[in-house]
């Protein structure tokens, strides 16, 4: 190893030329010595040494090679010597080194984990081919007061179809839940019923074995065929290499199997369906049935054309639908929205908020680890200039700054890299279930590459920045100005100080996101449900319309399950309904009012139609108001009986008491059915608001084949365990039946809120993690200006200030930086929030309240974090630092 | 070993180890000891000695550096790296294996018995 200051080496021709002359003049003295005349001597030298020019070259390349190994050589040594001495300060050091990677390795990992779900949820392409060809139609019925996405009617999916250029091809799915039997024991299996042209024309996804379905599926009376799963081919059916003449009993009615799909084949809509059947569509009936919203939807554009272009088209089309259909059509519109919005619209803005989140973790993180370097270079002044002095060459000094910074950036890098693949996993672990697309998630090698070139780029920038301006060429002199302390003087703590500040008005930022998602999480938790799930167990099944054509067969084999299963120890009440709540089923109808004026068509009201047993009341925790509620004697034949909910009296009986009036549905020669109670409200489709009308009648007046039971467990029970009862209750009776979806409703309710715990919890572990960074900074910047400044805290006390006054000089400054954050964090949080307002319930964006607490909570911790310092500052002794000026 | 060039440098550079082998001497005071040691039996241009030096100095074989010659001039000095220590002990085994081998197929009295 070359020394620092050892003068440069000769160049290689003087050096070598030097050489030869010795070696000749050695040999013309010996040759002298001998005897020899001077002439003759030079002459006989020359001739031994062979041809000078040509040794000479030899040399000259020789030295060349050695000197430019040698330069490798050392330029490994150096950089060696530089890892070496790095890890002997981080050694040193443990603290600061364990800070900055962690810090490091915490914005690295998180970002990447976040960004990876972000990516394949929200921004990748569907698998399809052209997928940003793929939308979505809905029925918008806004300008009615109902959902702009409402489900379609066939005759007007066909209509608008056919009708608009823009749009090549359409199909419509719906719901598909049977029961198989004759394969083992009964089973529920999810799927659904898509017309012909879902999977070759919309999506162009064709079947690995056998067959998609065709035109001829979808009529009246075709044989029923079915298409399945990869997984259920394999399972089910065990794998047959052809399926053709495979047949499968579904809700007791025979299917032949004609294809299935691809094993990785996920359809947007039903994720985890497994079978797929053709529905056997009656035009006739289906063209006059307009107003019924039974299907959903999936179309293509016509390549070229665009998503604005075809969106004009069918509102013109709706228009003139309007016209032509006033009977069904007044009022009605149709909304077009690209598939993949349609998929993760309820994830979208959550992940948005989710991600910013995380950006400002990574800003906040960054900006710690610029701060910490910055500290620490200042704070090496003193050595640097000392080995200055000895003659260390600037670039040297910088080399070895930069190899400890980019060490740390590395080290936190690779930690980083560890959490991104953790918490990736956690995420797609932790997600709540139906996030679309979130099965696909992994860590994204591009995220990851860019995340740690951010966070190992801000090592290498604020290692090397501070290094630069430290070794610079005036070090001696700025080190006499700047004194002893060597601390990078007034202008590198302005520096730090207003990042600290900036980092506290991030955190501020984050952490009202967090405080107002959790106080709306609060909000839901505690939201009257209108029904009490503690201690209900709810089950699903379907009885096929084979054995239990009609109500006859229908009522007693309800009968019986409740019977049967109120029987069995442990069991309060059983009752049964057609839609339970927050399970995704209900159905409407249009309703009138006996001696009311019909209204206008496309005004009328709808409600909820509910159909439940006596016992459903008590079983499900509904509270009754007024009246009373379904009785034994309310059965078939009887006079029709009708609940309404407190929605439906405040909107269509204000003031008045509805018991005794009568409504009906519209039918011609329907019955008319006399309300006799009023029910609270309850959720029923979200936890969120959903004050729609419902109707409650007697299950056995109007009995339906699909019904969901709920079990109360007696108090002290837990539900869950009722299961096996429940199962072996439901074979027994029957044994081709299937309990299905055998569900504890507070697990229903979870569900229902798990989106937004998900997204509070996150939001919370975000907002902890940057607070702690943001604490941290504050805590280095403070601690390193105390050190600044201990000869004039000294003098302070040399002058008679009192301890407490010292530490109280020291917070003071302190919260004044965090004044100024928190001042800058209300007003960019204040214009920053309005983006959660679609996800809060019952508190108010801009929540003074909330603002105020995590404005207190910054405060205090500050202060908190600033106490240990302005301790240390406050044990200053007076004599000691002056002394050792 | 196949031709006389390589002969030829081999052996350069296996005298220049072993004429370092006592101790440091600058390129002249090798040649000298060449010269010497072999009756001027060997008699080569005394020039190829110092790229042979300055190659062996790069491969780490010997070190060189200035000093002060013993009639009081700058003269550049060699010493036996440890590497080179340990190439001369392997080559010196190689040569000698190399000469016995020859010597036999010469027919050398006292060469062919083992």
């Amino acid at each position: 190893m070359t020394l620092p200051g050892t003068p440069p080496e000769p160049s290689p021709h003087d050096e070598v030329d030097e050489e030869i002359r010795f070696h000749l003049e050695r040999k013309v003295e010996r040759l002298i010595a001998r005897g020899m005349p001077r002439a003759e001597a030079e002459r006989e030298a020359a001739r031994r040494f062979g041809n000078v020019e040509e040794v000479r070259m030899k040399m000259r390349s020789e030295v060349r090679r050695r000197r430019r190994s040698d330069r490798v050589r050392q330029w490994f040594d150096e950089w060696s010597q530089d890892v070496r001495f790095a890890a002997r300060q981080w050694r040193r050091n443990p603290g600061f080194t364990l800070v900055v990677v962690l810090t490091l390795a915490l914005g690295i990992g998180a970002n990447t984990a976040i960004f990876s779900v972000v990516d394949h949820v929200l921004l990748r392409p569907l698998p399809y081919p052209d997928a940003d060809r793929l939308g979505v139609l809905w029925t918008d019925v806004s300008r009615r007061g109902g959902p702009a996405d409402e489900w379609l009617s066939y005759a007007n999916f066909v209509d608008v179809v056919e009708g608009t250029p823009a749009v090549s091809e359409g199909a419509l799915w719906g719901g598909f839940n049977p029961t198989l039997t004759g394969r083992g024991e009964a089973m529920a299996v999810s799927g659904a019923v898509v017309t012909e042209g879902m999977f070759s024309r919309v999506l162009k996804v064709e079947p690995v074995i056998g067959r998609g379905f065709l035109p001829d599926d979808d009529r009246p009376g075709a044989p029923n065929v079915l298409v399945v799963a990869h997984d259920f081919w394999r399972d089910v059916l065990g794998a047959p290499p052809e399926v053709a003449g495979t047949t499968v009993l579904l809700n007791d009615v025979p299917y032949e199997v004609v294809g299935v799909m691809p094993a990785d084949f996920r359809p947007p809509f039903v994720p985890d369906a497994r079978i797929w059947a053709a529905p056997q569509l009656d035009p006739v009936g289906q063209a006059q049935n307009r107003g019924g919203f039974s299907w959903r939807s999936v179309v293509r554009l016509a390549p070229g054309a665009d998503f604005d272009a075809a969106r004009t088209a069918i509102d013109g089309l709706a228009a003139r639908l309007e016209s032509d259909h006033p009977q069904s059509n007044t009022d009605m519109g149709f909304a077009l929205l690209e598939l993949r919005d349609d998929m993760v619209a309820d994830a979208r803005t959550g992940l948005w908020v989710v991600l910013g989140s995380v950006v400002l973790l990574l800003v906040v993180a960054c900006v710690n680890v610029a701060n910490l370097l910055l500290a620490r270079a200042t704070s090496r002044t003193a050595e640097l200039s000392v080995r200055s002095a000895l003659g260390a060459r600037r670039s040297r000094l910088v080399r070895q700054m930069v190899a400890e910074s980019v060490g740390l950036a590395l080290l936190g890098g690779a930690l980083g890299v560890l959490l991104g693949v953790v918490g990736t996993r956690l995420l797609v672990a932790l997600a709540p279930a139906g996030t679309p697309r979130i099965e696909s998630v992994a860590v994204d090698l591009r995220i990851l590459a860019v995340t740690t070139v951010v966070a190992v780029g801000a090592g290498i920038l604020f290692g090397l920045a501070p290094a630069l301006q430290v070794s610079g060429r005036n070090l001696q002199s700025r080190l006499r100005e700047e004194g002893r302390a060597g601390l990078g003087g007034r202008s590198g703590l302005r520096l730090r100080n207003a990042l600290v500040a900036a980092q506290v008005a991030l955190a501020l930022v984050v952490l009202v996101g967090a405080g107002l998602l959790t106080r709306s999480f609060d909000n839901l938790r505690t939201v009257d449900l209108g029904f009490e799930p503690d201690r209900a167990l709810s089950f699903f099944v379907n009885l096929p319309v084979s054995r239990y054509p009609d109500g006859a067969e229908i009522r007693p084999a309800i009968r019986e399950f409740e019977q049967r299963l109120a029987a069995v120890p442990g069991v309060e009440r059983v009752g049964t309904i057609n839609s339970l709540p927050l399970s995704g089923f209900d159905g409407d109808a249009t309703f009138f009012i006996e001696g009311r004026t019909p209204p206008p068509p496309g005004q009328e009201s709808a409600a909820w139609l509910r159909r439940v047993t006596p016992d459903y009341r008590e079983a499900a925790g509904l509270r009754l108001l007024s009246g009373r509620w379904i009785e034994s004697a309310d059965e078939a034949g009887g006079v029709p009986v009708a609940l309404v909910n407190e929605t439906l009296v405040e909107r269509h009986f204000p003031g008045e008491n509805p018991i005794g009036r009568r409504i009906d549905f519209g039918e011609p020669g329907g019955a008319l059915y006399e309300i006799v109670g009023v029910v609270a409200d309850i959720r029923h489709f979200s936890i969120r608001d959903d004050r729609r009308e419902a109707v409650y009648l007697a299950f056995d007046q109007v009995p339906t084949r699909s019904a969901f039971v709920v079990v109360r467990a007696a108090e002290g029970r837990d539900p869950a365990l009722l299961a096996p009862e429940v199962r072996r209750v439901v074979s027994d009776l029957d044994p081709s039946l299937a309990a299905q979806r055998i569900t504890p409703m507070a697990e229903l309710v979870a569900d229902a809120l798990a989106a937004d715990r998900f997204l509070t919890t996150l939001l919370n572990l975000f907002a902890a993690a940057t607070l702690v960074l943001a604490v941290v900074g504050l805590y280095g910047v403070v601690s390193v200006s105390v050190g600044a400044r201990l000869r004039e805290l000294g003098v302070r006390m040399a002058l008679g200030a009192e301890a407490s006054g010292i530490a109280g000089l020291v917070v003071r400054r302190a919260l004044l930086l965090v004044g100024i954050g928190v001042g800058a964090g209300v007003v960019l949080a204040f214009m920053g929030t309005p983006v959660l307002a679609s996800l809060l319930y019952g508190v108010r964006a801009d929540d003074p309240l909330t603002f105020l607490l995590v404005a207190a909570v910054l405060v205090t911790v500050a202060a908190g974090a600033a106490a240990v310092p302005a301790w240390r500052a406050s044990r200053v002794d007076p004599v000691k630092v002056l002394r050792a000026e | 070993m196949t031709d006389s060039l390589n002969l030829l440098k081999g052996t350069v550079d296996v005298l220049i180890l072993r004429a370092l082998e006592a101790g440091p001497l600058h390129g002249y005071g090798v040649a000298e000891w060449i010269e010497s040691v072999t009756d001027g039996t060997l008699l080569l241009e005394e020039g190829t000695l110092y790229p042979a030096l300055h190659r062996l100095q790069r491969k780490g074989m010997v070190e060189g550096e200035w000093g002060v010659s013993d009639n009081n001039r700058r003269a550049r000095f060699y010493r036996l790296t440890a590497a080179g220590r340990r190439r001369l002990s392997r080559d010196t085994e190689d040569w000698v294996r190399y000469a016995r081998a020859v010597g036999r197929a010469l027919g050398v009295p006292g060469e062919g018995g083992r």
